[in-house]
């Protein structure tokens, strides 16, 4: 960040981090400087006393107090004045980038925003773009058109796609020791350092808005990971990286959960079965309630086969009770215990039904997630 | 002290301290110390969003000064007119309150 923190200790350095972690570009220097020239001027006036450096450097941080405290705030001033003005101008939903404290274990507050405007992306070349290009990736070029008819919105079955700026995949990515690297085409690279492997990925950029790349929020998930990752929450998904926390939230309340778990279909269905792939999660015209021994708040996946290696996907949170409403469009269902039984046809014409917890557990293990309700088959309501 | 009351009261308390003299953000938490003999402990990590949010509301002016310890030039906060404004009114908010809470007392 800056040549003099050589000065400061790793945990120095490690709280400037995280204290300056979610701010925009601009105001992280500035935040930073201002917090290190506090931390040394406290550490020599505690030395002037007669503390030992190291102690003296410790001390001044601890009476900073929390990092997670002084992020909380900062964000505060800079990010959600700026979302909320966007908000009010219809162009963005928003979630405070805030730091706090949960259970001990501080959770890092991700802003996911939606409703940004989309581009086209068409095969064609670049030269012959009349408008902004936001990306140029295997022959196909996204742009914002100079002159739409409409405001071109993000839009999907359940609402709208939660995105998150670079910004905040780059802060990510580098409280946990990885590497982002965003080309002029508009793709993200993003490496890991891990356990057994380097897990490395690439992602193209949904769209920009205000100087400003924009991903899916579903970058922040890597399934096949050897890196423990663990999601919770419907409403406000949380994921768990390790020892990290990374909290998603809006202010559209539920619909900002649910288009989140609905877009990580594809990733996750991946992970299943070679070959298996789907689109967004759907929510069906029949209703089947279950009953299940799941805590609240906790989301069920339900997979339903469709054709080939497609198969089609909806997700439910657990309610209060235990029980969850799965909407799907088969009228009878069976649910079976493994994924490959899904593909078998049945004599009593019931469709197969698998159902997967998707948080509190680890999400490359999902298989070890497949679950049976109190009743083996479902008729609709 | 209770906190709460601490709290509730920042922004009075920061532009008060700030009204004479520009100072920066361990300065302040110093001047705050002896002016009210360690009575106010601030809270650090609260103390410089506070300062942010109040020089976004343009009630205080940052401005650069002397080079500090980390070779830098330190920032240093200074009331502005709005500022002024706003302590004389938080100020009377504050007697009114704490005078109607004295009334409460005798009667």
């Amino acid at each position: 960040m800056s040549a003099t923190t050589l000065e400061l200790s790793p945990a120095a350095c490690a709280y400037l981090r995280r204290a300056t972690w979610g701010l925009p570009r601009e105001r992280q220097q500035e935040v930073w400087d201002e917090l290190e020239e506090h931390l040394l001027t406290r550490a020599a006036q505690l030395q002037a006393c007669g503390a030992a450096p190291p102690e003296a450097l410790a001390r001044a941080l601890t009476e900073l107090g929390s990092p997670a405290r002084v992020s909380a705030g900062m964000t505060g001033v800079y990010l959600m004045p700026k979302l909320i003005l966007m908000a009010g101008a219809g162009a963005l939903a928003l979630s405070a980038a805030l730091y706090a404290l949960a259970g001990g274990q501080e959770t890092a507050y991700l802003p996911v925003v939606t409703n940004l405007p989309l581009p086209v992306c068409e095969r064609m070349e670049p030269e012959n773009v009349t408008g902004t290009i936001i990306s140029n990736w295997a022959n196909t070029v996204c742009f914002l058109p100079a002159a739409s008819p409409k405001p071109l919105f993000v839009g999907g079955l359940s609402g709208s796609e939660p995105l998150v700026s670079l910004n905040t995949v780059e802060r990510m990515i580098q409280l946990l020791d990885g590497k982002t690297r965003f080309q002029p085409n508009g793709v993200l690279e993003i490496s890991l350092p891990a356990s057994e492997n380097i897990v490395r990925a690439s992602f193209r950029v949904t769209t920009r808005f205000q100087g400003q790349a924009y991903f899916p929020a579903q970058v922040l998930i890597w399934p096949s990971s050897s890196k423990r990752q663990m999601l919770s929450g419907y409403q406000q998904p949380t994921l768990r990286i390790e020892q990290q926390v990374f909290a998603m939230s809006g202010n559209q309340g539920h619909q900002a959960g649910a288009d989140f778990y609905n877009r990580l279909s594809p990733r996750l269905i991946s992970t299943l079965g070679p070959g298996a792939y789907t689109t967004d999660g759907i929510i069906g015209a029949r209703s089947h309630p279950i009953q299940t021994s799941l805590k609240a708040d906790d989301v069920v996946l339900t997979v339903i086969h469709s054709h080939d290696n497609f198969y089609l996907t909806h997700y439910a949170p657990v309610s209060s009770t235990g029980s969850v409403n799965i909407r799907v469009n088969s009228t009878r269902l069976q649910f079976v215990s493994s994924f490959r039984q899904l593909k078998q046809k049945r004599a009593d014409g019931r469709t197969p039904a698998l159902l997967i917890r998707v948080t509190n557990v680890p999400l490359n293990n999902l298989k070890s997630s497949i679950f049976m309700p109190r009743q083996a088959i479902s008729d609709a309501l | 002290m209770n906190p709460d009351l601490l709290r509730g009261n920042l922004d009075l308390i920061l532009l008060t301290i700030l009204e004479h003299t520009p100072l920066y953000g361990f300065a302040i938490i110093q001047e705050a110390r002896a002016r009210t003999e360690g009575y106010f402990q601030f809270k650090e990590g609260s103390l410089y969003p506070a300062l942010h949010r109040l020089e976004q509301d343009g009630l205080l002016a940052a401005q650069l000064g002397e080079v500090g310890r980390n070779g830098k030039p330190r920032k240093y906060y200074a009331i502005t007119d709005a500022g002024r404004q706003t302590l004389t009114a938080k100020r009377a908010e504050f007697a009114s309150f704490t005078g109607a809470v004295g009334q409460l007392g005798r009667s």
